[in-house]
């Protein structure tokens, strides 16, 4: 029962990475500070709010979508709301990387989230709990730049000492200019590459313009996830009551 | 003609933006689901051989609606229409009305209203037909007792019976939560339908009474009333019992509240996460316990050589203080399973049993039996329980439940069970298996729940699964109250397999 | 603040805690009020420790001994034995009149093992039997119909017993069942066995399982004046037959043949929740001594 909305808060990853925010000057930069300001460039905002549309697309090539709503503020703190499917209706809540909540219309009921289901996926998607639980790259990975061209830097990501993220190498590949991640590559300890995400189809949400498509794929299953940013607004003004228990009473 | 064509422009954007508005204030959902069900034993039912049939043939429609005049104000509205699927009609009469041939009914699950930061930034409050979850542990919430349970049909085990109710919540502080309820009138929880079967007089295949149910009292007394009664012919015996309760009277003094504080403990950043509540209630138990009965001794008039015994129990909804805790524990590493618990002390009222034998209508001093059915005695139920992710497609949830729903320390005592249940997911989740079940500790008897379920498309599941119920159905010992088997007695219900389908928006 | 919260609690805690029980029984005493006949006199009952209120009437609960004597010829053992069985019955007689009820408690035999010598030792091999406790719990019972409704005295009538035997087209006279499998035979004292088992102690031990019928022919009885008490006489019969036995020589069953004299009953009214046990741990108290 806890199981069926933790993945999405990945989206959030994913989505936000894929944000655009401004030109920046040109500047020399070291490969930790490129990361930083790739992150800073994801939560730059007060709060967030993110309809979206997730399909899960099988190797045969079958789908199924589901849609939802994301609410954020700051590093820690999102909301999201399931407003399709059979969990309509359903929200999830993280107060803080240990403290997480759902909400469970059948019970009508407010259940804490343990740390042993971050394991698990929603709906055959290819997000787990631990991608979206852990948004921020800066935080735990140290970046090495592998190389860079005209457009882009390529940076290589190896956990910081004391951090024990679930992928020990993580390769992005970053835009000059504009600090968005275009593709990010996941590998297991032994190096085989496990999840892919890519960034695609820029699009403008009351002005500002951002990939509207987040693709991860699991390459060992050739699996993968879609997702269609259909709305993106920041600054709203959300206040911090909108990211506790209160909030998940209120709303069902 | 320039500046008219503004204006209609101006007013189309603003004809549209209102109606933007509107809809954006309201939120409709809900789920049509088809419900069928076959009982797969012929022994559970009141007469032996009685059984291998349509139980259930039902088609529910819930909507939802939930409207927001204002961002602190909102008005909920969930209705169910229910259709059963069954032909009640006998006679010709009554094949010219439809509500015969398909019966239906409807219900009001919940109408309320709720207001939020008003008067005060940290209070909310919500007035209305409301239902409401305490507790932390999944299904046995013995500090959840604000709603009655609804039985009517046991295999939506976690429904409520809606009730009106105000209820308060105060936020202090970003860490404790403070709630207060009030609820005017009572209201008893629905039985399944087979709870008759509890009170109904055994007889043979010729009519002979062979067995009535155990009254709550002594063994000596049972064994008083049981020779007194084998002192007549069994054929010349015919059995009339009818089960009443007693509804509590209208006033203040029984009406029900209940105050909670929730906490959310900070154990520091390697800690994990604590939520802890503590909670007092003040109402009745909303099941049944046995009260009285009248056992009246009459000559039949049809035929002088039987005599009718007019059997009368009445039951009632005894009183009770509970004060109550529930902690949920989320350990910060994934290799440890998450732990919650709740415990309630309660405090009954006493409950002292009378039955008494008549002889046409006059009370026999000498046949007044007597018995404390409920001690004053507080009492404890609790639930603890683990749930632990093995892998993305497996998850257990183990629990220990000390007190079923319907046990409060009567002569039928308060029973130790086991609720495990194992979910397994496979092709993207698509198809979910859960394996799950109550075990009474005491007795051995279980009841088990092994079901199906595939999501063809998202928002459209397929469930099939069977009920079934373990046990003996003879009483283990008919001379004692508490003589007789949780899940096999047949009050507990039919064994039945089941296939449901439901849509969801 | 404090202190007015304080009291606040207690006033609530005892205002919840007041009349804090619910009682059956009295709930029964208000709706049912018991009330007094003139039947009801209270009169004194002979057993100082045994309430029960005189009538009038013989509807009500009795309690009931039954002698019979016969006589029991067992070769090598006993030509002529006398033989007393007293048997131990609850009655029922329904507030109509319309019958009797009569249930089996218990069924002492006495044989006489007087030596024609006084100065000889009594014969310890004289027939004794015991009805196990399978059988006096199996509530056997035998109903009579009145020919007419009986208010005031106990009319005569016959009472058929049948043991371990059921569903004969004749049951006070087609022959008795003499195996095991034979159709009617039943385990009425649910003992695993056919028929009813009887506990041999003399002269062999063992169990047999017999299937039995017993007719009482009973006198007209009159209540006592103070309707406590009724007595008469009655003439019975006796026919036993064994279908089965744990020791091959049980099954022989020796007849028993009824004595002319000596036949007696006597009634005791008793209260509605007197039970079996209560009868046979108290009935040598209940009832005078007969000769």
């Amino acid at each position: 029962m806890t199981s069926a909305s933790r993945w999405v808060f990945g989206v959030v990853l994913s989505v936000l990475w894929c944000a655009t925010g401004g030109p920046a000057a040109a500047e020399d930069l070291s490969a930790q500070r490129i990361l930083e300001r790739m992150d800073q460039v994801i939560y730059g905002f007060d709060d967030q709010i993110m309809d979206v549309k997730m399909t899960v697309v099988d190797t045969d090539g079958s789908s199924k979508s589901y849609q939802f709503t994301i609410y954020q503020k700051g590093a820690q703190q999102r909301l999201v709301r399931f407003t399709s499917g059979e969990v309509q209706g359903m929200a999830t809540l993280v107060e803080s990387p240990t403290r997480m909540y759902v909400y469970l219309p059948g019970f009508k009921k407010v259940r804490q989230v343990a740390a042993h289901a971050m394991g698990q996926t929603f709906a055959g998607s290819d997000y787990t709990m631990d991608d979206i639980s852990n948004p921020t790259f800066a935080s735990r990975y140290q970046a090495a730049l592998d190389r860079e061209d005209d457009h882009h830097w390529y940076l290589v990501l190896t956990p910081k000492s004391g951090e024990n993220p679930l992928y020990p190498r993580v390769e992005i590949t970053v835009q000059k200019g504009t600090f968005f991640q275009n593709e990010t590559r996941y590998f297991d300890e032994k190096g085989r590459l496990v999840k892919t995400m890519s960034c695609s189809e820029p699009k403008d949400y009351h002005g500002r313009s951002r990939y509207s498509v987040i693709v991860l794929k699991d390459a060992r299953t050739g699996h993968s996830t879609r997702f269609d940013i259909l709305d993106f607004r920041v600054n709203q003004g959300l206040k911090d009551s909108m990211f506790t228990v209160r909030e998940l009473q209120w709303s069902r | 003609m320039k500046r008219a064509s503004v204006i209609l422009v101006i007013a189309g954007l603003c004809g549209a933006a209102r109606a933007s508005d509107w809809t954006d204030k309201v939120e409709f959902s809900g789920y049509l689901q088809s419900d069928l069900r076959y009982v797969i034993e012929d022994y559970r039912g009141p007469r032996p051989g009685e059984g291998f049939r349509f139980e259930m043939n039902r088609n529910d429609l819930n909507l939802r609606l939930k409207i927001h005049p204002d961002p602190s104000a909102q008005a909920v509205v969930d209705a169910r229409f229910r259709f059963y699927g069954f032909n009640e009609s006998a006679t010709l009469p009554e094949l010219v009305r439809r509500t015969r041939v398909d019966p239906y009914d409807f219900q009001l699950n919940e109408a309320y209203l709720a207001v939020r930061g008003h008067p005060f930034d940290a209070m909310d409050f919500r007035v209305g037909r409301l239902i409401e979850s305490w507790g932390t542990a999944d299904m046995f919430n013995p500090t959840d007792n604000l709603n009655a349970r609804d039985f009517s049909d046991p295999l939506d085990y976690t429904a409520k019976v809606p009730n009106q109710m105000i209820e308060v919540s105060v936020y202090p502080t970003d860490w404790l939560t403070l709630t207060g309820v009030f609820v005017p009138v009572f209201k008893p929880s629905l039985l399944p339908p087979s709870a008759s079967l509890g009170f109904a007089v055994e007889t043979t295949r010729d009519g002979c009474f062979l067995r009535a149910p155990t009254p709550p009292l002594s063994r000596a007394d049972i064994h008083r009333l049981q020779g007194l009664f084998a002192m007549a012919d069994p054929c010349r015996l015919s059995f009339a019992p009818e089960v009443r309760t007693v509804t509590p009277p209208l006033n203040f003094r029984n009406s029900q509240a209940a105050v909670r504080a929730k906490v959310q403990a900070d154990l520091g950043e390697h800690g994990g996460a604590l939520d802890l509540s503590f909670s007092y209630f003040y109402g009745r138990f909303t099941f049944p316990v046995a009260y009285t009965a009248v056992a009246n001794l009459v000559p039949s008039s049809q035929n002088p050589d039987v005599t009718e015994v007019r059997y009368t129990a009445q039951m009632i909804y005894p009183r009770m203080h509970v004060a109550g805790a529930d902690f949920a524990y989320s350990p910060p590493v994934d290799w440890l399973p998450g732990l919650f618990g709740e415990v309630a002390l309660i405090f009954p009222e006493q409950v002292t049993f009378g039955l008494a034998v008549l002889k046409n209508g006059v009370l026999q001093p000498s046949l007044l039996f007597s018995g404390v059915n409920v001690p004053r005695t507080p009492f404890v139920k609790a639930t603890v329980g683990v749930d632990y992710t093995f892998t993305s497609w497996l998850y257990m949830n183990v629990q220990y439940v000390r007190g079923f729903f319907d046990e409060f320390n009567d002569r039928y005592g308060l029973h130790n069970y086991l609720a495990p249940a194992v979910e397994l997911k496979f092709f993207e989740d698509e198809w979910k298996i859960r394996l799950a079940g109550a075990w009474n500790l005491d007795d051995l008897s279980a009841a088990v729940f092994p079901e199906l379920t595939v999501v063809v498309v998202p928002s459209i599941e397929l469930t099939g699964g069977v009920w079934a119920y373990l046990g003996d159905t003879k009483p283990l010992d008919p001379q004692s109250y508490a003589g007789r088997s949780k899940f096999g007695q047949k009050a507990t219900g039919r064994s039945v397999a089941y296939l449901k389908a439901r849509v969801t928006w | 603040m404090k202190k007015y919260t304080v009291w606040l609690a207690l006033a609530t805690f005892a205002f919840a805690c007041e009349d804090w029980k619910s009682s059956g029984p009295d709930w029964l005493r208000d709706a049912y009020p018991a009330t007094c006949s003139a039947a009801d006199s209270g009169a004194a009952p002979a057993d100082g420790t045994l309430q029960v209120a005189a009538s009038d009437r013989i509807a009500g609960t009795w309690a009931a001994r039954v002698v019979q004597k016969g006589t029991i010829a067992i070769p090598s053992v006993c030509d002529a034995c006398v033989l007393t069985l007293t048997d131990l019955a609850l009655a029922e007689v329904p507030a109509d009149g319309g019958g009797i009820l009569w249930r089996f408690c218990d069924q002492p035999m006495v044989v006489d093992t007087t030596p024609a010598d006084p100065n000889d030792p009594p014969d310890p091999s004289a027939p004794r039997s015991v009805v196990p406790p399978a059988l006096r719990e199996a509530g056997v019972r035998a109903w009579t119909p009145f020919e007419s409704p009986a208010t005031n005295r106990f009319p005569a009538h016959r009472v058929l017993w049948l043991w371990g035997v059921r569903d004969l087209p004749g049951p006070a006279a087609d022959p008795l069942p003499d195996s095991p499998d034979a159709p009617g035979v039943f385990d009425q004292d649910h003992d695993g066995h056919p028929g009813v088992t009887i506990q041999v102690e003399s002269p062999l031990q063992g169990e047999r399982y017999m299937v039995r019928r017993a007719v009482w022919n009973l006198s007209e009885a009159a209540l006592s004046a103070d309707g406590l008490t009724a007595s008469g006489t009655l003439t019975f019969q006796v026919e036993e037959k064994a279908v089965g036995a744990d020791n091959p020589l049980l099954t022989i069953v020796a007849p028993i043949t009824p004595l002319n004299d000596g036949n007696t009953f006597d009634l005791r009214r008793v209260p509605a929740d007197f039970t079996c046990a209560d009868l046979v741990a108290r009935f040598q108290s209940l009832f005078e001594p007969r000769p």
